[in-house]
């Protein structure tokens, strides 16, 4: 399956820098009052569906385990827990920091994963963080955007939510710089990344139901903020 | 003697209001924003009012409403643009104030840091960046863009980690009108205000 996705990879920088003019023709936030942003969204009666059951998902089922689970788990520890395995997932935002040639990002990650493991007890403190040294995410879909490859099309999986065929193929690939795949079997790798998510998730339980509150048309700002939050990582 | 003096004192204290850089202007609507979510004697409602009278002074609605109005602008009658303008201007400052609010409980004010990095200025519009640190310590970039309108700087959008207000609405109702008309686009915006 892993490999299915390189090929795919491979497939979209062979074909998508024709496309990345396509997909990403967008027009600059300005004072234009009718620029619009190039949102390719060829599935959308599909991803619709996929939102309704997310949505469902998010009420029945997540909401309230999140809620629970925040109450039972004090911060701290949920805090830690999300520091330990951000810092062993270290090398696969190394690897796309040099992917990138950002070596000023490679070299602040090196110091943080340093600083994280030895006087943050193996990671489970951020105080790189408190140093000075944010985190800075950086990942394979991120890469294949700076290297020209456009969106492709937008994509709302059921449970992981929004996404896009760049950046899901970009996940797969990830786990190839992830020493942590190689170290546990497949299916205890995917339930820890489900943990490290839903753990993540705790921090903000509301921010679906926020959104969804404030907005006119769900799907059309969860997609459009999506777009436009990856693009800004893209850029940056 | 007196009235000329105090004359010229008013006259310089206006100068120098509106002799005010965009940076300082967004860092007054900051502050005074923060002022307000740290006030202990204020119930989370006042807040909320007190928040919503500060960014209807800020943001230039005129503008907003029409950008977030887009193609449709020029397709509507200007009454009905008016209308729209005025609606989404409460549901707009109802949104932020709820959320500035139900942030500032449960954290601390005093660890929250804005750190206003850069201006960019071009002839009638400025940007203003700025780094905001959240009590959890996470880096949110925020950018505000205002456009002078006679003598004074208005916020006419904002973004935040690199997801744009106006831009957000604007595919929302565009996709409201287009789906269901600009009426029924007008009665969620109502239901939404309350």
């Amino acid at each position: 399956m892993r490999w299915l996705a390189l090929l795919f990879v491979f497939f979209l920088l062979a074909v998508c820098p024709l496309r990345a003019g396509i997909v990403l023709e967008s027009a600059p936030a300005g004072m234009s009052y009718e620029e619009e942003l190039e949102i390719p969204d060829p599935l959308e009666p599909v991803n619709r569906a996929s939102f309704s059951f997310n949505d469902r998902f998010y009420y029945w089922f997540l909401k309230p385990v999140g809620k629970a689970y925040s109450t039972v788990v004090p911060e701290r520890v949920r805090r830690s827990a999300d520091n330990f395995l951000y810092n062993l997932m270290t090398p696969v935002r190394m690897v796309n920091d040099i992917l990138q040639f950002d070596f000023k990002k490679f070299v602040v990650e090196f110091a943080r994963f340093l600083a994280n493991t030895t006087v943050g007890v193996g990671g489970l403190f951020d105080v790189a963080k408190t140093w000075g040294l944010p985190r800075q995410d950086e990942d394979f879909g991120q890469t294949l955007g700076k290297w020209g490859v456009g969106e492709i099309a937008y994509v709302d999986w059921p449970v992981m939510g929004p996404s896009d065929v760049r950046d899901t193929a970009g996940t797969v690939v990830d786990s190839f710089f992830d020493p942590l795949y190689y170290v546990v079997n497949f299916w205890s790798y995917v339930g820890i990344k489900a943990f490290y998510e839903f753990n993540r998730f705790s921090f903000n339980v509301d921010m679906y139901d926020d959104i969804k509150q404030d907005s006119l048309d769900p799907y059309t700002a969860v997609r459009n903020m999506y777009f436009q939050h990856r693009r800004y990582l893209v850029e940056h | 003697m007196f009235r000329v003096f105090l004359s010229l004192v008013f006259l310089f204290v206006a100068v120098a209001a509106h002799a005010q850089t965009p940076s300082q202007v967004v860092k007054g609507y900051v502050d005074s924003i923060i002022s307000v979510l740290k006030d202990k004697r204020l119930s989370p409602e006042e807040k909320k009012k007190k928040i919503e009278r500060i960014m209807d002074g800020a943001i230039y609605w005129d503008r907003v409403g029409r950008m977030v109005l887009g193609i449709h602008a020029r397709r509507l009658p200007k009454k009905k643009v008016e209308e729209f303008t005025q609606v989404f201007r409460r549901f707009v400052a109802k949104v932020y104030a709820k959320k500035f609010v139900k942030y500032s409980t449960g954290n601390d004010l005093d660890k929250i840091k804005v750190a206003y990095k850069r201006e960019i200025r071009g002839e009638d519009t400025a940007t203003v960046l700025m780094d905001l640190t959240t009590a959890e310590g996470k880096v949110v970039p925020i950018s505000c863009k205002l456009v002078r309108v006679g003598d004074r700087w208005l916020i006419y959008d904002v973004y935040v980690e690199g997801i744009s207000m106006v831009n957000n609405y604007r595919v929302q109702v565009n996709r409201v009108i287009n789906k269901r008309g600009f009426e029924h686009l007008m009665k969620v915006l109502r239901r939404k205000v309350g």
